[in-house]
C-alpha cells in the first residue's frame, strides 16, 4: 500500500522536502512508517521522537493501523499564536 | 462582509494584516453584554535577544479544523454569541497582530475564561509553526510562547 507523508517546518528542513509516497506493507502502523522516515532522511531521525503524527488531518496514536491512501502528516512542537 | 453578519462562528487563516476594527464591528452582537479580545503579537526580544521578525506557516487544512473545534467547543461551553478565531501566516513584523480571538459572550466572566481557554487550546494542538528571524539567522520555537 501507499501512503502520502506531510513534512512540516523543523521535518521539512531536516527531510529536504514538503511531501513523499512511501510504499508500506499492510498492516504498518504510524509509528513504525515513522521510523522507517527517519532512517530514510537521516537528518530526521533525531527529531523522531519530538513528533506528533496526524491521519487524514487528525492527530491519532502512534499505534494507528495505517491504510492505502492514508495521509500522513509529521507535527514538530507547534508554537502558533 | 454582509454575509458574515449572521455566522456565529469565523475562523480565518490569513496572509494579510489583521485589522481589529473590522473584527471589533464584525462581532457586535445586541445579545452580549460583553466583546472580549485576545490579540498575540510579535515581540521584539527573545531571551535577550533582538528579534527581527517571526515567519508562520501551518498545515492550513488540519489547522482551519482545529481553531473551528475549538471555537465550537468555547461557543457551547460558556453560551457565547459569537467567536471569530483569525490566524495570520506568511512574514510578519515586530508589533504585528499574529493571532486575534474575538467573542461576544452574555457576561465577562464566561468571556474571559473561553478566551483562555481557546488560545491555550490553539498553542498546545493546532498546526502552526513560527521561525523567528534573529539577527545571525532563523529558528523554528521549539515551545509554545
Amino acid at each position: 500500500m501507499w501512503v502520502e507523508v506531510l513534512f512540516f517546518a523543523a521535518a521539512r528542513d531536516a527531510a529536504g522536502r514538503a511531501d513523499a509516497r512511501l510504499e508500506l506493507p499492510e498492516g504498518t502502523s504510524a509509528e513504525r512508517a515513522l521510523e522507517l522516515l527517519g532512517s530514510r532522511y537521516p537528518n530526521l531521525h533525531d527529531l523522531v521522537p519530538s513528533l506528533r503524527l496526524a491521519v487524514n488531518e487528525e492527530f491519532v496514536a502512534a499505534e494507528l493501523v495505517l491504510r492505502d491512501g492514508d495521509c500522513l502528516a509529521l507535527i514538530p512542537p507547534v508554537s502558533g499564536g | 462582509m454582509q454575509e458574515r453578519a449572521n455566522e456565529t462562528l469565523r475562523v480565518q487563516m490569513t496572509h494579510a494584516a489583521i485589522d481589529l476594527a473590522a473584527l471589533h464591528a464584525e462581532i457586535g452582537d445586541p445579545g452580549a453584554g460583553a466583546v472580549l479580545a485576545f490579540v498575540g503579537t510579535v515581540r521584539d526580544h527573545k531571551q535577550g535577544r533582538r528579534v527581527l521578525g517571526i515567519d508562520y506557516t501551518a498545515y492550513e487544512p488540519m489547522a482551519h479544523k482545529l481553531l473551528q473545534r475549538i471555537g465550537r467547543d468555547i461557543l457551547a461551553r460558556w453560551s457565547l454569541r459569537r467567536v471569530i478565531l483569525v490566524h495570520r501566516l506568511g512574514r510578519l513584523e515586530v508589533g504585528e497582530a499574529s493571532v486575534a480571538i474575538l467573542v461576544a459572550s452574555p457576561n465577562r466572566a464566561g468571556g474571559f475564561d473561553a478566551l483562555r481557554e481557546a488560545i491555550e487550546s490553539l498553542k498546545r494542538d493546532a498546526p502552526i509553526w513560527k521561525k523567528e528571524r534573529f539577527e545571525d539567522g532563523e529558528v523554528w520555537v521549539q515551545e509554545g510562547s
